[in-house]
């Protein structure tokens, strides 16, 4: 008796505190967590370095040519080309923290014919050869990549240290590139009073999950 | 099932790359625009002169002169200038030639070509034949003709030079 007496007055008792509207009144808490994800951005910019006004193209032929936004003439002109001729120039790539925010490695060098040229001369591509530099590590500097303008044209050029190391252009900081082009010597007269003028594109990829 | 599973996905990645699905990385570029390059020209202009002496069409035995011959240079890049002649016509053979110099450059002969200087745009290169009718050549050469032809050439100064800077290492 006793027993399924028990549990029938409990029932009861239960169902009565309900029904005049008692609760459980349990002690809680909850807490939220999130987590933002923004992915980086990679950035470069780059202007001519060799002491001349900027921005500005690395070669061009008189001061006029290389004159900058401002209208400040350039002050390292090659002057025409001949056969044999050779002039270098350095582009310092920059990785700016105001744009970018991640390491990044320099890739490929590529080249396209500016736009608006009536008098683009592009056999000038295979006369002209085009070497570029970079130190590496804190040493001087060694070549990443040679070929004919031609090839930088046609696409881009894989840029490494002979070792095939990649090249790395940190955030905030930057990397000097030299761009050594010669006029073939025995181009021949045909190439007399020609002009081709052309674009430089430096490409990058970031550095993280890269190797 | 688990081993099937397994192997379906180890399928699926194999198809992912095999498709073409690609790391995509970020990349970014920079660009230096508007690089010119235009070569420079070697031309030589017109040539003037070549007038020899009162005797030219009525030569004797033992007449000497000088004819003088002038090239302008049109070029945009500094040159060497040179000069080459050909002597044909019985004037010029048998025992007794009339025979020819040049003077006016800066003594220099290269390959066979007689060096008149380095030129820029505008400027005037002069060369001197002279000519020598010897006066033991007789009758064998009356009425006989000869011709005397000049060749200028032109050749890029730079990355063109001799050692002994007095002409070009080549004519091309």
């Amino acid at each position: 008796m006793g027993k399924k007496l028990l549990m029938y007055m409990g029932s009861a008792a239960a169902v009565a505190a309900l029904s005049i509207g008692g609760t459980l009144a349990l002690f809680t808490d909850t807490e939220t967590a999130s987590a933002d994800f923004v992915s980086g951005t990679l950035c470069l910019t780059s202007e001519r370095n060799d002491g001349d006004t900027v921005p500005g193209p690395m070669f061009y032929i008189t001061p006029e040519q290389g004159k900058t936004t401002s209208g400040a003439p350039g002050t390292l002109p090659t002057g025409l080309w001949a056969p044999g001729d050779s002039h270098t120039r350095t582009l310092t790539v920059e990785n700016p923290a105001d744009c970018s925010s991640m390491d990044a490695w320099l890739t490929s060098v590529q080249a396209r014919l500016t736009e608006g040229v009536s008098d683009q001369y592009e056999a000038m591509a295979d006369v002209l050869y085009v070497v570029v530099k970079t130190p590496q590590g804190g040493g001087p500097d060694v070549v990443v990549a040679e070929a004919p303008l031609r090839q930088f044209l046609a696409g881009p050029v894989p840029i490494a240290y002979s070792n095939g190391d990649k090249i790395p252009v940190y955030l905030s900081g930057n990397r000097h590139m030299k761009f050594e082009v010669t006029f073939d010597r025995s181009a021949g007269n045909e190439f007399q009073d020609k002009t081709l003028v052309v674009d430089f594109i430096v490409n990058a990829e970031q550095m993280r999950n890269n190797p | 099932m688990k081993k099937i599973l397994m192997s379906l996905a180890t399928v699926g990645a194999l198809s992912a790359l095999i498709t073409g699905a690609s790391f995509a990385l970020f990349t970014a570029q920079t660009e230096n625009q508007n690089n010119t390059f235009t070569a420079g020209t070697v031309r030589l202009g017109s040539v003037t002169g070549f007038t020899c002496g009162v005797n030219a069409n009525n030569m004797a035995p033992g007449d000497s002169g000088s004819c003088t011959v002038k090239v302008t240079y049109t070029g945009s890049l500094e040159a060497w200038i040179g000069v080459d002649y050909e002597a044909e016509g019985d004037l010029f053979e048998g025992d007794n030639p009339m025979t020819i110099s040049l003077s006016g450059g800066n003594g220099a002969t290269v390959d066979g070509i007689y060096v008149l200087g380095k030129y820029s745009d505008g400027q005037e290169a002069t060369v001197t034949v002279s000519y020598d009718f010897p006066a033991e050549a007789g009758n064998a050469y009356q009425e006989a003709e000869g011709e005397i032809e000049l060749s200028f050439v032109a050749v890029q100064a730079r990355n063109n030079t001799n050692d002994a800077g007095n002409g070009p290492i080549s004519w091309n």
